[in-house]
């Protein structure tokens, strides 16, 4: 369970370690040989290229059923994860914002946050979790109304993503994966995708997050402490600040 | 594999049949019969496009073997009776048909049955008719998805347009389906021309003859766009006799 | 005890319930029809189903099984699941004595007398009500349609006989069980349900439990007349033991602006064939048809609904949902007619099968028959199986994979679910858990 993790808090160890892995989809290798790190508390950006794999990568490890990891080794927060089935995963600490969640039909977001909840982290009184799941509405913008509607079943674009928004200061995740969050939405809300992170902090000092983005402008704002450039399903360039300029500037060309 | 001299009842149509052997045993109760296909139909691997643009009446038969693709647009445009039969028989077979059913008398009755035998197939199937007169039409569809075929999709529809209070219609698309992972959908929507449309129209000067012309043609649209700009002016006229409104 | 149907028979049941010289006619005419009329030639097969080894009635007494322990093991582990009442589950096993609430239900009872309502055993029905009962029972089911509408009308014993007077509104359901009589497992029960001129009422009958009767054949009839700006609502919620063959005929009148709504949920038995109709008779009336079915373990569930639309400015819904899994079979079967002189007529027919594995089975028979063109109607169908991507973002928030599943096939017939009374919602959404369970193992 997630709470036997909190207890082990202290421990340094990587709340993402990626090492070495290939993923293939439908038989077709995609991801070759890709490692990545995402420290404690760090916010690490991964961009690249339209068709660079990068959503693939946030599937594969999040557990998606068509996508197998074929060689390597992930873990999160210390729990290798290769082999697991998705539910425990997200147990280990790890989510993953959709880029395009699915409609699930007929199920109420709240029934959907209550049993979720209670799945991660036990037991736990009702009004705890209503509670929560209302502030995390708040926080996300989302009238308090919406945990009546059935889960993301006739939501704009631009609710989808607070809803998923929404699940990350909600679930507590040791490690999010971030999928083009900020796809659609304007530049102001990265600002609050900025103050979304820093609540999660608030909680959780060493929340992480692997935030995924092919837009130099929006990796700018958000400001991560490390960067990796991704190609053709590998990881072509890694580094700080000065790659992100250079990105902004030059475009991928200038690095790859 | 002859040729076969064209069937004076085939003369308005712009293929010649040949024969064709294709039999297999599928699991049961679907056997594909020695039943001779009468069409030119697809090898394997060939995307093929036909248009006829005068269904005769009868009995109709495609087979479309494994990444085989058949796109068929026709006009039924006589108050007989019509099926016809797609088998989908290897992996990777897709079928697109879009039919207009016109009439003005009779009973026509068309029935559509699609087959699928082998995994990731898919069919759709889309019906137009437009009824007027005394006109009786039976639109039947049936589509039998094998539990051999895993991951196929099928879809199966008729749109009617009633243009005469006497014009009728019976719809009875059905599926039978023997394995999960599939998707099918169905459907038959059966109405007369939206009065607010018509309206709309007559209020900009058009006469209500050619109004009801107008949507008409519009309604006929999705599947009159599949075929060459001769071939719609034919159809075009023949939409015109029903709707009297040219 | 005599098995197959006789002249006797029919005489002996008759006579036993003291009825009139109309009804014991009515019977033996049923009968003739019965032994002339074919079996139905479209549907699950029936071949099993042998008439000379059948009992056709039963006193409660015989109709009882005599100990718990007869009552088979799978039957009790549902009711376990379920979290039955102990109590509860002996008397839905056909055990020992009537339920015990009797007290609340007398209550109820006054309550409804005070205000003219009648719900009665149907058999009282006849007897206390005879004008009223004989102007409406046959009329809207006639006992020549069909075998098994003949084989009712020749043996019906048990059911509910329901007057509601005009401008009544019945506020809270009528359940079947508080009738108040133990003729309640019965294979041919024959109900009459009447709303007058602007009355409304809610009848529910079943459980969710599953009820285990020694009788292998139920052959009900149902028929229910709305007048004039009436509404009456009629919830059924069916789990046979796997043993039954469950053959119902339901049809519904709706007079002018009246409205009536058929709520069918199928769980049970081992061959269901239900086809609830409405015959929208008059301007202004509204036909609603909810089903649900769950089919597993061999099981046939053969159902949809009718609507009849005979009169202009009529509409129509039918939904219908339907699970099947291991070797289950979901079958829908629906007819939407508009007749010549029903314009302005709109009607949605809405019709949706999840197949859970690859054993099962789905199929769709629709008709959709349009007599005048100034209508707006559409019917719409799927087959599908559950969604692995949403099956993935449910299991990527923590549910395990059977709590995924649960959770998505629960959400599949929410919407018909939450169209019922919140004590069967609730045992719904349980069963549908338990099967869930089971299916994953």
């Amino acid at each position: 369970m997630y709470t036997d993790y909190v207890n082990k808090m202290g421990n340094m160890e990587h709340n993402l370690q990626i090492s070495n892995i290939t993923v293939s989809v439908a038989g077709k290798q995609i991801i070759t040989d890709l490692s990545l790190t995402v420290p404690p508390g760090a916010i690490v950006g991964l961009m690249g290229p339209n068709g660079s794999g990068k959503t693939s990568l946030a599937y594969a490890l999040a557990g998606h059923p068509r996508y197998t990891i074929d060689a390597g080794k992930c873990s999160v927060a210390g729990t290798d994860i290769t082999q697991l089935p998705p539910d425990q995963r997200a147990r280990a600490g790890l989510l993953l914002t959709f880029q395009h969640p699915p409609e699930v039909p007929g199920v109420s977001i709240r029934t959907f946050f209550h049993e979720a909840y209670r799945a991660l982290y036990g037991t736990t009184p009702w009004i705890i979790i209503e509670r929560r799941l209302r502030n995390s509405f708040t926080f996300v913008g989302l009238p308090e109304s919406f945990v009546e509607r059935k889960l993301h079943e006739g939501f704009s674009g631009g609710e989808k993503k607070r809803l998923e928004a929404a699940q990350l200061l909600f679930f507590k995740p040791q490690c999010a994966i971030v999928d083009e969050l900020d796809a659609g939405l304007d530049v102001d809300a990265l600002i609050w995708m900025r103050k979304l992170f820093d609540a999660c902090r608030v909680e959780n000092p060493n929340f992480s997050a692997l935030v995924i983005t092919h837009a130099p402008e929006v990796m700018e704002r958000l400001q991560p402490d490390h960067l990796y450039i991704m190609r053709a399903g590998k990881i072509h360039a890694q580094g700080g600040p000065p790659l992100l300029a250079q990105v902004k500037s030059a475009g991928y060309e200038a690095v790859l | 594999m002859d040729k076969k001299t064209l069937d004076p009842m085939l003369a308005h149509t712009l293929i010649q049949s040949v024969a064709t052997a294709s039999v297999e045993k599928i699991s049961s109760p679907f056997v594909v019969s020695r039943l001779h296909s009468n069409h030119i139909e697809p090898h394997s691997g060939e995307n093929k496009t036909i248009t006829i643009e005068d269904l005769p009446a009868g009995h109709h038969r495609w087979d479309i073997p494994e990444s085989a693709s058949l796109t068929l647009t026709f006009l039924l445009n006589h108050p007989h009776s019509v099926t016809i039969d797609l088998y989908l028989t290897g992996p990777h077979a897709h079928v697109d048909v879009a039919g207009l059913v016109l009439t003005d008398t009779g009973t026509p009755t068309l029935t559509i049955n699609q087959y699928h035998l082998a995994p990731d197939t898919t069919s759709k199937v889309l019906i137009k008719g437009i009824l007027a007169g005394a006109t009786r039409a039976q639109l039947r569809g049936l589509v039998t998805i094998t539990d051999a075929a895993i991951r196929s999709t099928a879809s199966h529809y008729h749109k009617v347009l009633l243009l005469d209070p006497s014009a009728r219609c019976t719809a009875i698309p059905s599926f039978a389906v023997h394995h999960h992972q599939v998707r099918c959908n169905h459907g038959a929507a059966v109405g007369k021309l939206a009065i607010d449309q018509l309206a709309y129209l007559q209020s900009r000067g058009i006469p209500e003859p050619h109004a009801r012309h107008l949507m008409t043609l519009g309604f006929a649209q999705e599947v009159t766009e599949r075929a060459t700009p001769e071939q719609q002016a034919i159809w075009h006229e023949k939409i015109a006799l029903l709707t009297k409104g040219a | 005890m005599n098995r197959g149907l006789t002249r006797d028979v029919v005489i002996a049941i008759s006579e036993t319930k003291q009825e009139p010289a109309w009804m014991m006619e009515f019977r033996l005419q049923g009968l003739e029809l019965f032994e002339k009329l074919p079996m139905p030639t479209f549907g699950p097969d029936l071949s099993e189903l042998k008439f000379d080894d059948l009992l056709y009635y039963l006193n409660p007494v015989d109709r009882a099984v005599s100990s718990w322990d007869q009552v088979p093991s799978e039957i009790k582990t549902t009711f376990e699941q379920l979290g039955v009442p102990q109590a509860e589950r002996q008397y839905l096993a056909g055990v020992g004595a009537q339920y015990e609430s009797e007290i609340v239900y007398k209550r109820l009872h006054e309550q409804w007398a005070s205000k003219g309502v009648v719900f009665a055993d149907i058999s009282d029905g006849l007897k206390d009500y005879p004008e009223l009962f004989r102007r409406y029972f046959g009329t809207v089911i006639q006992s020549s349609e069909h075998k098994f509408s003949a084989l009712n009308s020749a043996v019906w014993s048990g059911g509910s006989f329901v007057y509601v007077p005009p401008g009544v509104h019945v506020d809270m359901p009528l359940q079947a069980y508080f009738r108040m009589n133990t003729d309640r497992l019965g294979q041919f029960e024959r109900t009459l349900i009447i709303a007058d001129e602007g009355a409304s009422v809610h009848y529910v009958e079943g459980c969710s439990a599953p009820v285990y009767s020694a009788a292998s054949l139920h052959s009900a009839v149902v028929e229910v007349v709305a007048l004039a700006n009436a509404t009456v609502r009629y919830t059924t919620i069916q789990n046979w033991a796997p043993n039954v063959y469950n053959l119902v005929t339901k049809r519904a009148i709706a007079m002018r602006n009246a409205t009536v709504a058929w709520v069918d949920g199928n769980f049970g038995s081992k061959v269901t064939m239900k086809y609830p109709g409405i015959v929208l008779k008059e301007p202004g009336a509204k036909a609603e048809i909810i089903s649900i079915a769950r089919a597993h373990e061999g099981q046939i569930q053969d159902a949809g609904g009718k609507v009849i639309h005979l009169a202009p400015h009529t509409s129509s819904t039918i939904i219908s949902k339907s699970i099947s899994a291991r070797t289950g079979s979901a079958i829908y079967r629906g007819l939407l007619k508009v007749a010549p002189g029903a314009h302005d007529v709109v009607s949605r027919v809405r019709c949706d099968a999840l197949m859970l594995d690859s054993t099962c089975h789905a199929d769709a028979y629709p008709t959709v028959d349009i007599a005048n063109e100034s209508v707006d109607v559409g019917h719409e169908a799927s087959v599908n199986c559950l969604d692995e991507v949403q099956l993935f973002y449910v299991m990527s928030r923590g549910l395990s994979a059977t709590a995924a599943q649960t959770m998505i096939v629960t959400g599949f017939i929410a919407p018909l679910v939450d169209a019922l009374p919140m004590e069967y919602a609730v045992e719904i959404n349980r069963l549908i858990a338990a099967e869930m369970e089971g299916s994953i193992g």
